[in-house]
């Protein structure tokens, strides 16, 4: 329902938006340049989550979920479509506030919508990370995933962090009434006709969806997806956290691709899942050991600095003498299974 | 004095909040007794909304009174030496309890020392009870903020606790207690003061918050039914209690507007209308006096907005989105007929170590025979083809986007094909019943295939080594095995269960041989230990029966569900009716069991009774009586009326206590001996099936 206040078109909506949250002392980034299903995916939140160092930022995702591509002919359904990502680290303790003031700078507000933040759980098995809060609802549609980050790749998340992600195409829909996101205005030509949401991404939505549903090469993704992983542990092996983490990204990706053209079987679901799982996990630790070795140079405390630091380091020095430890425990079963194995053969050729 | 404790937070979650304070006024309750802060007289109270917890206690006292406790020392053997004088273990224990040693006193075999306990101020005591009830909460799940460790539901943002209007110091991870609460976070944001409890309720009224959930609840079913009805006279919201206490956990005030949908909607399935209505968007269905769906529903709004036609129009969008998604599903589920789902199935992991839905659809047709075999009940051809399209729904689009109507789907479908109702009832009734409180299928074929399903759960989790464990239950297993028994006790189904648990461990054995992702235990124990969580659950359902009862009952040895239940009522309905004859029953049973048991264990064993042996009159009067009593016993049994058994086995009585008063059944003469073990063996036989009457207590 549009509002005397409200962004008349899809970039003004973006752009109160990195209005308001530059002037509330956020950085204003850009969405990663690879392929992402979510904001959370993007290093900017998913690795600066991590360890101990504040971090405020914002930026658009344009998030590709190929399963989701219904070739341009659904009001609702993209391929990709676009989030605001809000990142608040730690978590301030006036954040739903905050929340609620983006809103009003974008037209929306209690006085005219029913506002309510709904109880929900945030987990992405993929990452190896989870954290709680709501979907807000306004006027019974969800407009925005709150979530108190609670942990990523397995790590918990000290300070807290809250994420804000903005459905911005539902938003905007709202915003301008319109029932078919094609049918919005992204933004007006000088000469008064709107450009609009199908003149930019129609094409592409219809492209993508016969590249996921039905060109894709299987073949090649998996293929694809065994190299990247390759890649990404060989480059973790060398302390290189963020470029093994864009590889990570990658089978993401590929895996993505296969999942929608079908090419991946219930049971070997979990198996890929968990593969990605892993890698994640381990850029994760990579990253945070990087920010230790450089002593996390944006925390201002530095005294509380040289306790994370040492904190870091011990908490991985016990995980790799437990992982050393288990090694050996393992040896040494198979070392005593291979002795009566032996035992027995012998006692079977004496028996001859 | 009274308190008031009132914790604000940012929105938690519905289902949280009611548990919550319960549990709070618990444990407040617990403490305040424990530390002799208050007596009888206490009164506690209770709120919850989404954004506070709240508790008042009245009836506290001023403060703990003195008592004097008494600690037990050591042995007096132990506290003296020879020369009288105190030993180091006296001197010692009463420096621990801080008394000088001359003031230990004797009590029986030891020495104790009286130590005074001062009482303590409430107002002192308070804080550190209150931050500890406040710190210990438990959620379901919580979550850390900021840079605080504390975990809660959601961020804390105030606590406010005062005693007797007086401010009570705690401090909760970031939060410092005051004594200001603040109003609805969009209609009053502000600070007031925290009232006393006997104005909590009216003074957060007035800030437009209603904190007082069952006064909420009202409130929220009063809008709802008046918004209904600006639809048109007569209609109404659809009931549905589970959706109004979410409703309620959602607001702090409540503010219904109707919206209407498109009519042409109404050709959906009325579960699919509702589901998509209640499910995501919490909407309350609108029925006419006639239960028949209107095209228009009922939201609930935690604000009153300036105009609400802008809300309405924003409810109605998001669900005539929703509603066009399940026209869509409905459209192309029923280009597929369910048969031919059921080869997709096959694709679908029922669950790890348990195969595909297609091995489990398998296992259930042959259960769901095996069943029919045993009970005589159902028509078989619709069972078998029931069972063989009981998961075929799973595979619709409309079932992936709402679980719950998973049956309820499988019977629109099928009987939009064509299907018999038989077999479309029962692809719904299968899952009956859902709950405690759920009803129980109409139809046999229902109830079998619900049997052979909830076995073939059981057998299979337990199998893999899934069983609960304390409150955890991940599988719903107590919840199938008391289904499968409401089941068969409130359908009269007779079978052999422990025969039916082996027989579906067979159908996992078989399909094992086949296919080793199949990894159910092939141990017999498997059966055994199942068949004892059953008869748990079994005393569970049985709560209302003396335990003794149930215990004797259950160890006869019988494994039909149906008949243990009849034996059960029996047994408890006589001893109720006629107490003195059944405690001569009861009472000769148990003699009678004894004798043969301590027979058994010096190596005797009963044989046949001879007649010709049998020499003293009370010995030949018994067997006399008994073979009367036999037959008649025997026929009643047969005909399960134990009652009548009961009265026939009365009637032994003279010659029962006639046996044992002029008869000495270890004799010395070994035949003699023998043969009145005998006897005895041919009576105890008679009532065994009634009871194992050694488990009752007198």
């Amino acid at each position: 329902m549009p509002n005397a206040n409200a962004p008349k078109d899809f970039q003004t909506l973006l752009l109160r938006l990195q209005e308001y949250w530059a002037a509330r002392g956020c950085a204003l980034l850009q969405g990663y340049d690879l392929e992402v299903g979510a904001g959370t995916m993007n290093p900017q939140t998913f690795l600066r989550v991590l360890g101990p160092e504040p971090w405020n930022v914002a930026y658009v995702e344009p998030s590709r979920r190929p399963a989701d591509g219904r070739y341009g002919e659904n009001p609702n359904r993209l391929f990709q479509h676009h989030q605001y990502q809000v990142i608040l680290k730690p978590s301030p303790k006036n954040v739903q506030e905050l929340y609620l003031g983006s809103l009003a700078a974008i037209g929306i507000t209690s006085a005219d919508h029913d506002l309510r933040f709904v109880e929900d759980d945030w987990e992405s098995p993929t990452l190896g990370a989870w954290g709680l809060g709501w979907e807000v609802w306004c006027d019974g549609m969800e407009v925005t995933q709150f979530t108190y980050f609670q942990q990523a790749g397995g790590f918990a998340c000290r300070p807290v962090a809250a994420e804000l992600t903005y459905g911005l195409e539902r938003i905007a829909m709202y915003l301008q009434g319109v029932d078919n996101v094609f049918d919005l205005v992204w933004t007006t030509r000088p000469d008064g006709v709107p450009l609009t949401y199908r003149e930019v991404f129609h094409q592409n939505e219809v492209e993508q969806s016969r590249y996921s549903f039905q060109q894709s090469d299987a073949a090649l993704l998996f293929k694809l997806f065994d190299s990247y992983e390759g890649e990404c542990k060989r480059l973790l092996a060398l302390n290189a956290a963020l470029p093994a983490y864009d590889y990570c990204l990658k089978c993401s990706h590929s895996f993505n691709l296969l999942d929608a053209r079908g090419a991946i079987s219930v049971s070997e679901r979990q198996g890929y899942i968990l593969r990605v799982r892993a890698l994640a996990a381990e850029c994760a630790r990579g990253y945070l050991l990087a920010r230790a070795r450089l002593g996390f140079p944006m925390l201002k405390d530095r005294a509380r600095a040289e306790l994370e630091v040492k904190a870091t380091f011990d908490a991985e020095t016990k995980r790799v003498e437990e992982i050393a430890e288990k090694e050996k425990q393992k040896a040494a079963r198979a070392e005593k299974a291979e002795k009566k194995s032996a035992t027995a053969a012998a006692t079977k050729e004496g028996a001859a | 004095m009274e308190l008031v404790l009132e914790i604000g937070t940012e929105e938690i979650p519905a289902s949280f909040q009611q548990p919550t304070v319960a549990h709070l006024s618990e444990q407040l309750a617990k403490e305040l007794r424990g530390a002799r802060l208050a007596d009888e007289s206490l009164a506690l109270n209770t709120f919850a909304t989404p954004r506070r917890l709240a508790v008042t206690a009245r009836g506290l006292l001023e403060r703990s009174p003195d008592v004097k406790k008494r600690v037990q020392g050591p042995p007096i053997k132990a506290a003296f030496g020879a020369d009288g004088k105190p030993t180091p273990a006296a001197i010692g224990f009463a420096k621990k309890v801080g008394v000088a040693v001359e003031a230990l006193v004797p009590e029986g075999d030891r020495l104790v020392a009286e130590q005074e306990e001062k009482g303590q101020a409430t107002r002192d005591a308070l804080p550190q009870i209150l931050a500890r009830l406040v710190a210990q909460l438990p959620f379901k799940k919580s979550m850390r903020w900021g840079d605080e460790s504390e975990a809660f539901a959601r961020p804390v943002h105030w606590i406010a606790a005062a005693l007797d209007g007086e401010a009570l110091k705690l401090r909760y991870a970031d939060v410092e207690s005051g004594t200001t609460s603040r109003g609805h976070r969009f209609h009053d944001n502000t600070e007031f003061a925290l009232p006393l409890a006997a104005d909590y309720v009216k003074t957060l009224r007035g800030h437009r918050v209603l904190a007082d959930w069952e006064e909420r609840k009202r409130a929220v079913l009063a809008e709802v039914t008046r918004a209904a009805a600006e639809f048109a006279p007569g209609a109404e919201p659809r009931p549905d209690g589970e959706l109004l206490e979410t409703v309620t956990g959602l607001v702090e005030e409540p503010h219904a507007v109707l919206g209407r949908f498109e009519s042409h909607f109404l050709e959906l399935p009325p579960e699919v209308l509702v589901s998509e209505m209640r499910g995501h968007q919490k909407y309350f269905a609108v029925q006419d006096a006639t239960g028949k769906l209107l095209p228009a529903f009922v939201a609930v709004s935690n604000t009153k907005v300036n105009n609400p036609a802008v809300s309405r129009s924003g409810y109605e969008r998001v669900l005539r989105a929703r509603l066009s998604d399940g026209r869509f599903f409905f459209d192309e589920d029923r280009k597929v007929k369910l048969a031919s789902r059921v080869e997709r199935l096959g694709r679908i992991t029922f669950f790890n170590g348990l195969g595909t839905q297609l091995q489990r659809i398998a296992r259930l047709k042959q259960m769901a025979g095996w069943l029919h075999a045993q009970t005589g009940r159902a028509d078989s051809a619709s069972l078998l083809e029931a069972a063989e399209l009981s998961k075929a729904d799973l595979t619709c689009g409309m079932v992936s986007e709402f679980p719950e109507l998973q049956g309820t789907m499988g019977k629109v479908y099928a009987l939009h094909e064509g299907l018999p109702a038989r077999v479309a009832e029962a692809l719904f009734e299968h899952w009956l019943p859902r709950g405690a409180e759920d009803k129980l299928p109409e139809g046999d074929e229902g109830a079998l295939l619900g049997i052979a399903d909830r076995l073939d759960q059981l057998v299979g989790f337990f199998g893999l080594g899934h069983e609960p464990s304390g409150t955890a239950d991940p599988y719903g297993l107590r919840r199938a095995a008391i289904g499968l028994l409401r089941l068969v006790m409130g359908k009269s189904l007779r079978f052999d269960l422990r025969a039916a648990l082996s027989e579906a461990q067979a159908r996992f054995v078989a399909q094992s041989a086949q296919d080793a992702a199949i990894r159910v235990s092939q141990k017999p124990e498997l059966i055994e230990k199942i068949w004892q969580f059953l008869l748990g659950r079994l005393e569970s359902l049985w709560k209302d029966r003396a335990p003794d009862a149930i215990a004797a009952v259950l160890h006869t040895g019988v494994r039909d569900v149906v008949s243990l239940s009849l034996r059960l009522a029996a047994l408890c309905e006589v001893r109720a009716s006629h107490p003195e004859q059944f405690a001569a029953i009861a009472g000769a049973a148990k003699r009678i069991g004894n004798i043969l048991e301590q027979a058994r264990s010096k190596g005797l064993v009963a044989m046949a009774f001879k007649r010709e042996l049998a020499l003293a009159p009370a010995e030949q009067q018994l067997h006399a009586a008994l073979g009367q009593a036999r037959d008649r016993v025997q026929q009643a049994l047969a005909r399960e009326a134990w009652p009548q058994a009961y009265g026939v086995l009365a009637e032994l009585r003279p010659a029962v206590d006639g046996f044992f008063d002029d008869v000495m059944v270890m004799d010395p003469i070994v035949e003699q001996r023998d043969n009145r073990l005998a006897l005895l063996r041919e009576l105890h036989e008679l009532l065994t099936p009634l009871a194992d009457f050694a488990r009752l207590q007198a």
